[in-house]
């Protein structure tokens, strides 16, 4: 097998799946988002970039897009932050200091997350903090393995969210953003 | 300048701006000086600026005012280019530069040596800002910056805490009652839907 096929490199965005993510957000009532450059998300970049629906933040860091979308909760919007996995490294002192303490929730969709199919090491040892610090502030989170369940995890996300006025985050692996090998 | 007479100055000016403080002792002169409940305390270092951006992003027709220092400005320096990239006309960012970290014992910041975060300002693209080093000087900018309606950064050189300064009282609520407090009053003043117990949108369930 060549080595380029194994490497994955004829893998190709799938643009279905990025809209079903996106059209769970705008379901979800996510109005407002505050984001990072991603390859894994560059076509729901897109198409949130595309949609008036959406105000649309680029950050300079995933710590100070946590806090624009903070910012923007407390103004009565429903915020989303995308972001790599590899960010919550940034984002530790956010989440437990203004994110937990001032209470002050979010929803957060990160790729290049601990699943399997992380193609390349310097992604792999930044994205493994990212459990063992949404589990040391207390916040939710789930995988989303299935395109199937976007629309639910999403929804339920955001619920969590609302309700419980806590941040919840949702990691979506390297196969729900492409298809192919 | 001491911060205590240019935290006094912005209480004299304060009318329905919303405003947000940083950790330091600015959070409680604010209070002492000119408190209501659209006013947000004690954000951590790094995040005053960002969650000022996107509030005034969200609610455009009040102004958010941001008061920080070096210390904390210095933490998140990125966002001075996000806030001049997104030019929120109602965004204001005041810094209160001390050039140390007065808390704990007085290090020196970045500003103590070569770092002039009015330069810093103006190159991110906030071509709105005003370097003032006495008490005559910030209340000339800030009068010029609350009128001018677009989006402004002063920076008031200002001295070390003063042991007088430092008897100001703690706040008398913790920051998860001060952040439903002040939703509170944003949904009081109309600005926000009402704040309410779990999910905003009212859920009806049937069975089929």
């Amino acid at each position: 097998m060549p080595e380029e096929k194994q490497r994955g490199v004829e893998m190709q965005y799938s643009m279905k799946n990025a809209r079903t993510i996106v059209g769970a957000l705008k379901a979800a009532g996510i109005d407002f988002v505050a984001t990072l450059p991603d390859s894994f998300n560059t076509q729901v970049h897109k198409l949130i970039r595309e949609d008036p629906d959406f105000t649309w933040v680029v950050a300079t860091r995933e710590d100070e897009a946590m806090a624009i979308a903070g910012g923007a909760f407390l103004g009565g919007k429903k915020p989303c932050v995308i972001m790599e996995a590899s960010g919550y490294g940034n984002c530790a002192g956010y989440l437990a200091r203004i994110a937990i303490v001032h209470h002050i929730p979010l929803l957060i969709l990160s790729s290049h997350v601990p699943a399997l199919g992380e193609m390349y090491y310097h992604h792999s040892e930044t994205r493994y903090l990212a459990e063992p610090i949404l589990k040391g502030c207390g916040i939710p989170y789930c995988t989303l393995m299935h395109i199937e369940d976007a629309d639910t995890i999403i929804r339920e996300a955001q619920l969590t969210v609302e309700g419980q006025k806590v941040p919840v985050a949702i990691m979506i692996p390297r196969h729900i953003y492409f298809e192919g090998r | 300048m001491k911060r205590s007479e240019a935290v006094n100055i912005f209480a004299k000016k304060r009318s329905d701006e919303i405003v947000l403080t940083n950790i330091a002792l600015v959070s409680r002169q604010v209070y002492a000086t000119c408190h209501n409940d659209l006013t947000l305390y004690r954000i951590q270092m790094g995040y005053p600026l960002p969650m000022g951006i996107g509030l005034a992003m969200a609610l455009p027709q009040r102004k958010v005012i941001v008061l920080d220092g070096d210390g904390s400005l210095l933490m998140g320096l990125g966002a001075l280019a996000t806030a001049a990239n997104e030019n929120p006309k109602n965004l204001g960012l005041i810094v209160f530069d001390n050039q140390c970290y007065d808390n704990p014992g007085g290090l020196p910041s970045a500003t103590a040596g070569k770092a002039d975060l009015a330069a810093l300002a103006r190159a991110s693209g906030i071509a709105n800002t005003a370097l003032c080093k006495n008490v005559e000087e910030f209340d000339r900018a800030l009068n010029q910056a609350l009128k001018a309606g677009e989006l402004f950064c002063i920076i008031a050189k200002v001295e070390r805490t003063a042991p007088e300064e430092e008897k100001i009282p703690t706040l008398p609520f913790d920051l998860t009652e001060n952040t439903y407090t002040f939703l509170r009053e944003l949904t009081n003043q109309g600005l926000i839907k009402g704040w309410r117990e779990g999910f905003s949108r009212p859920l009806r369930t049937t069975a089929k």
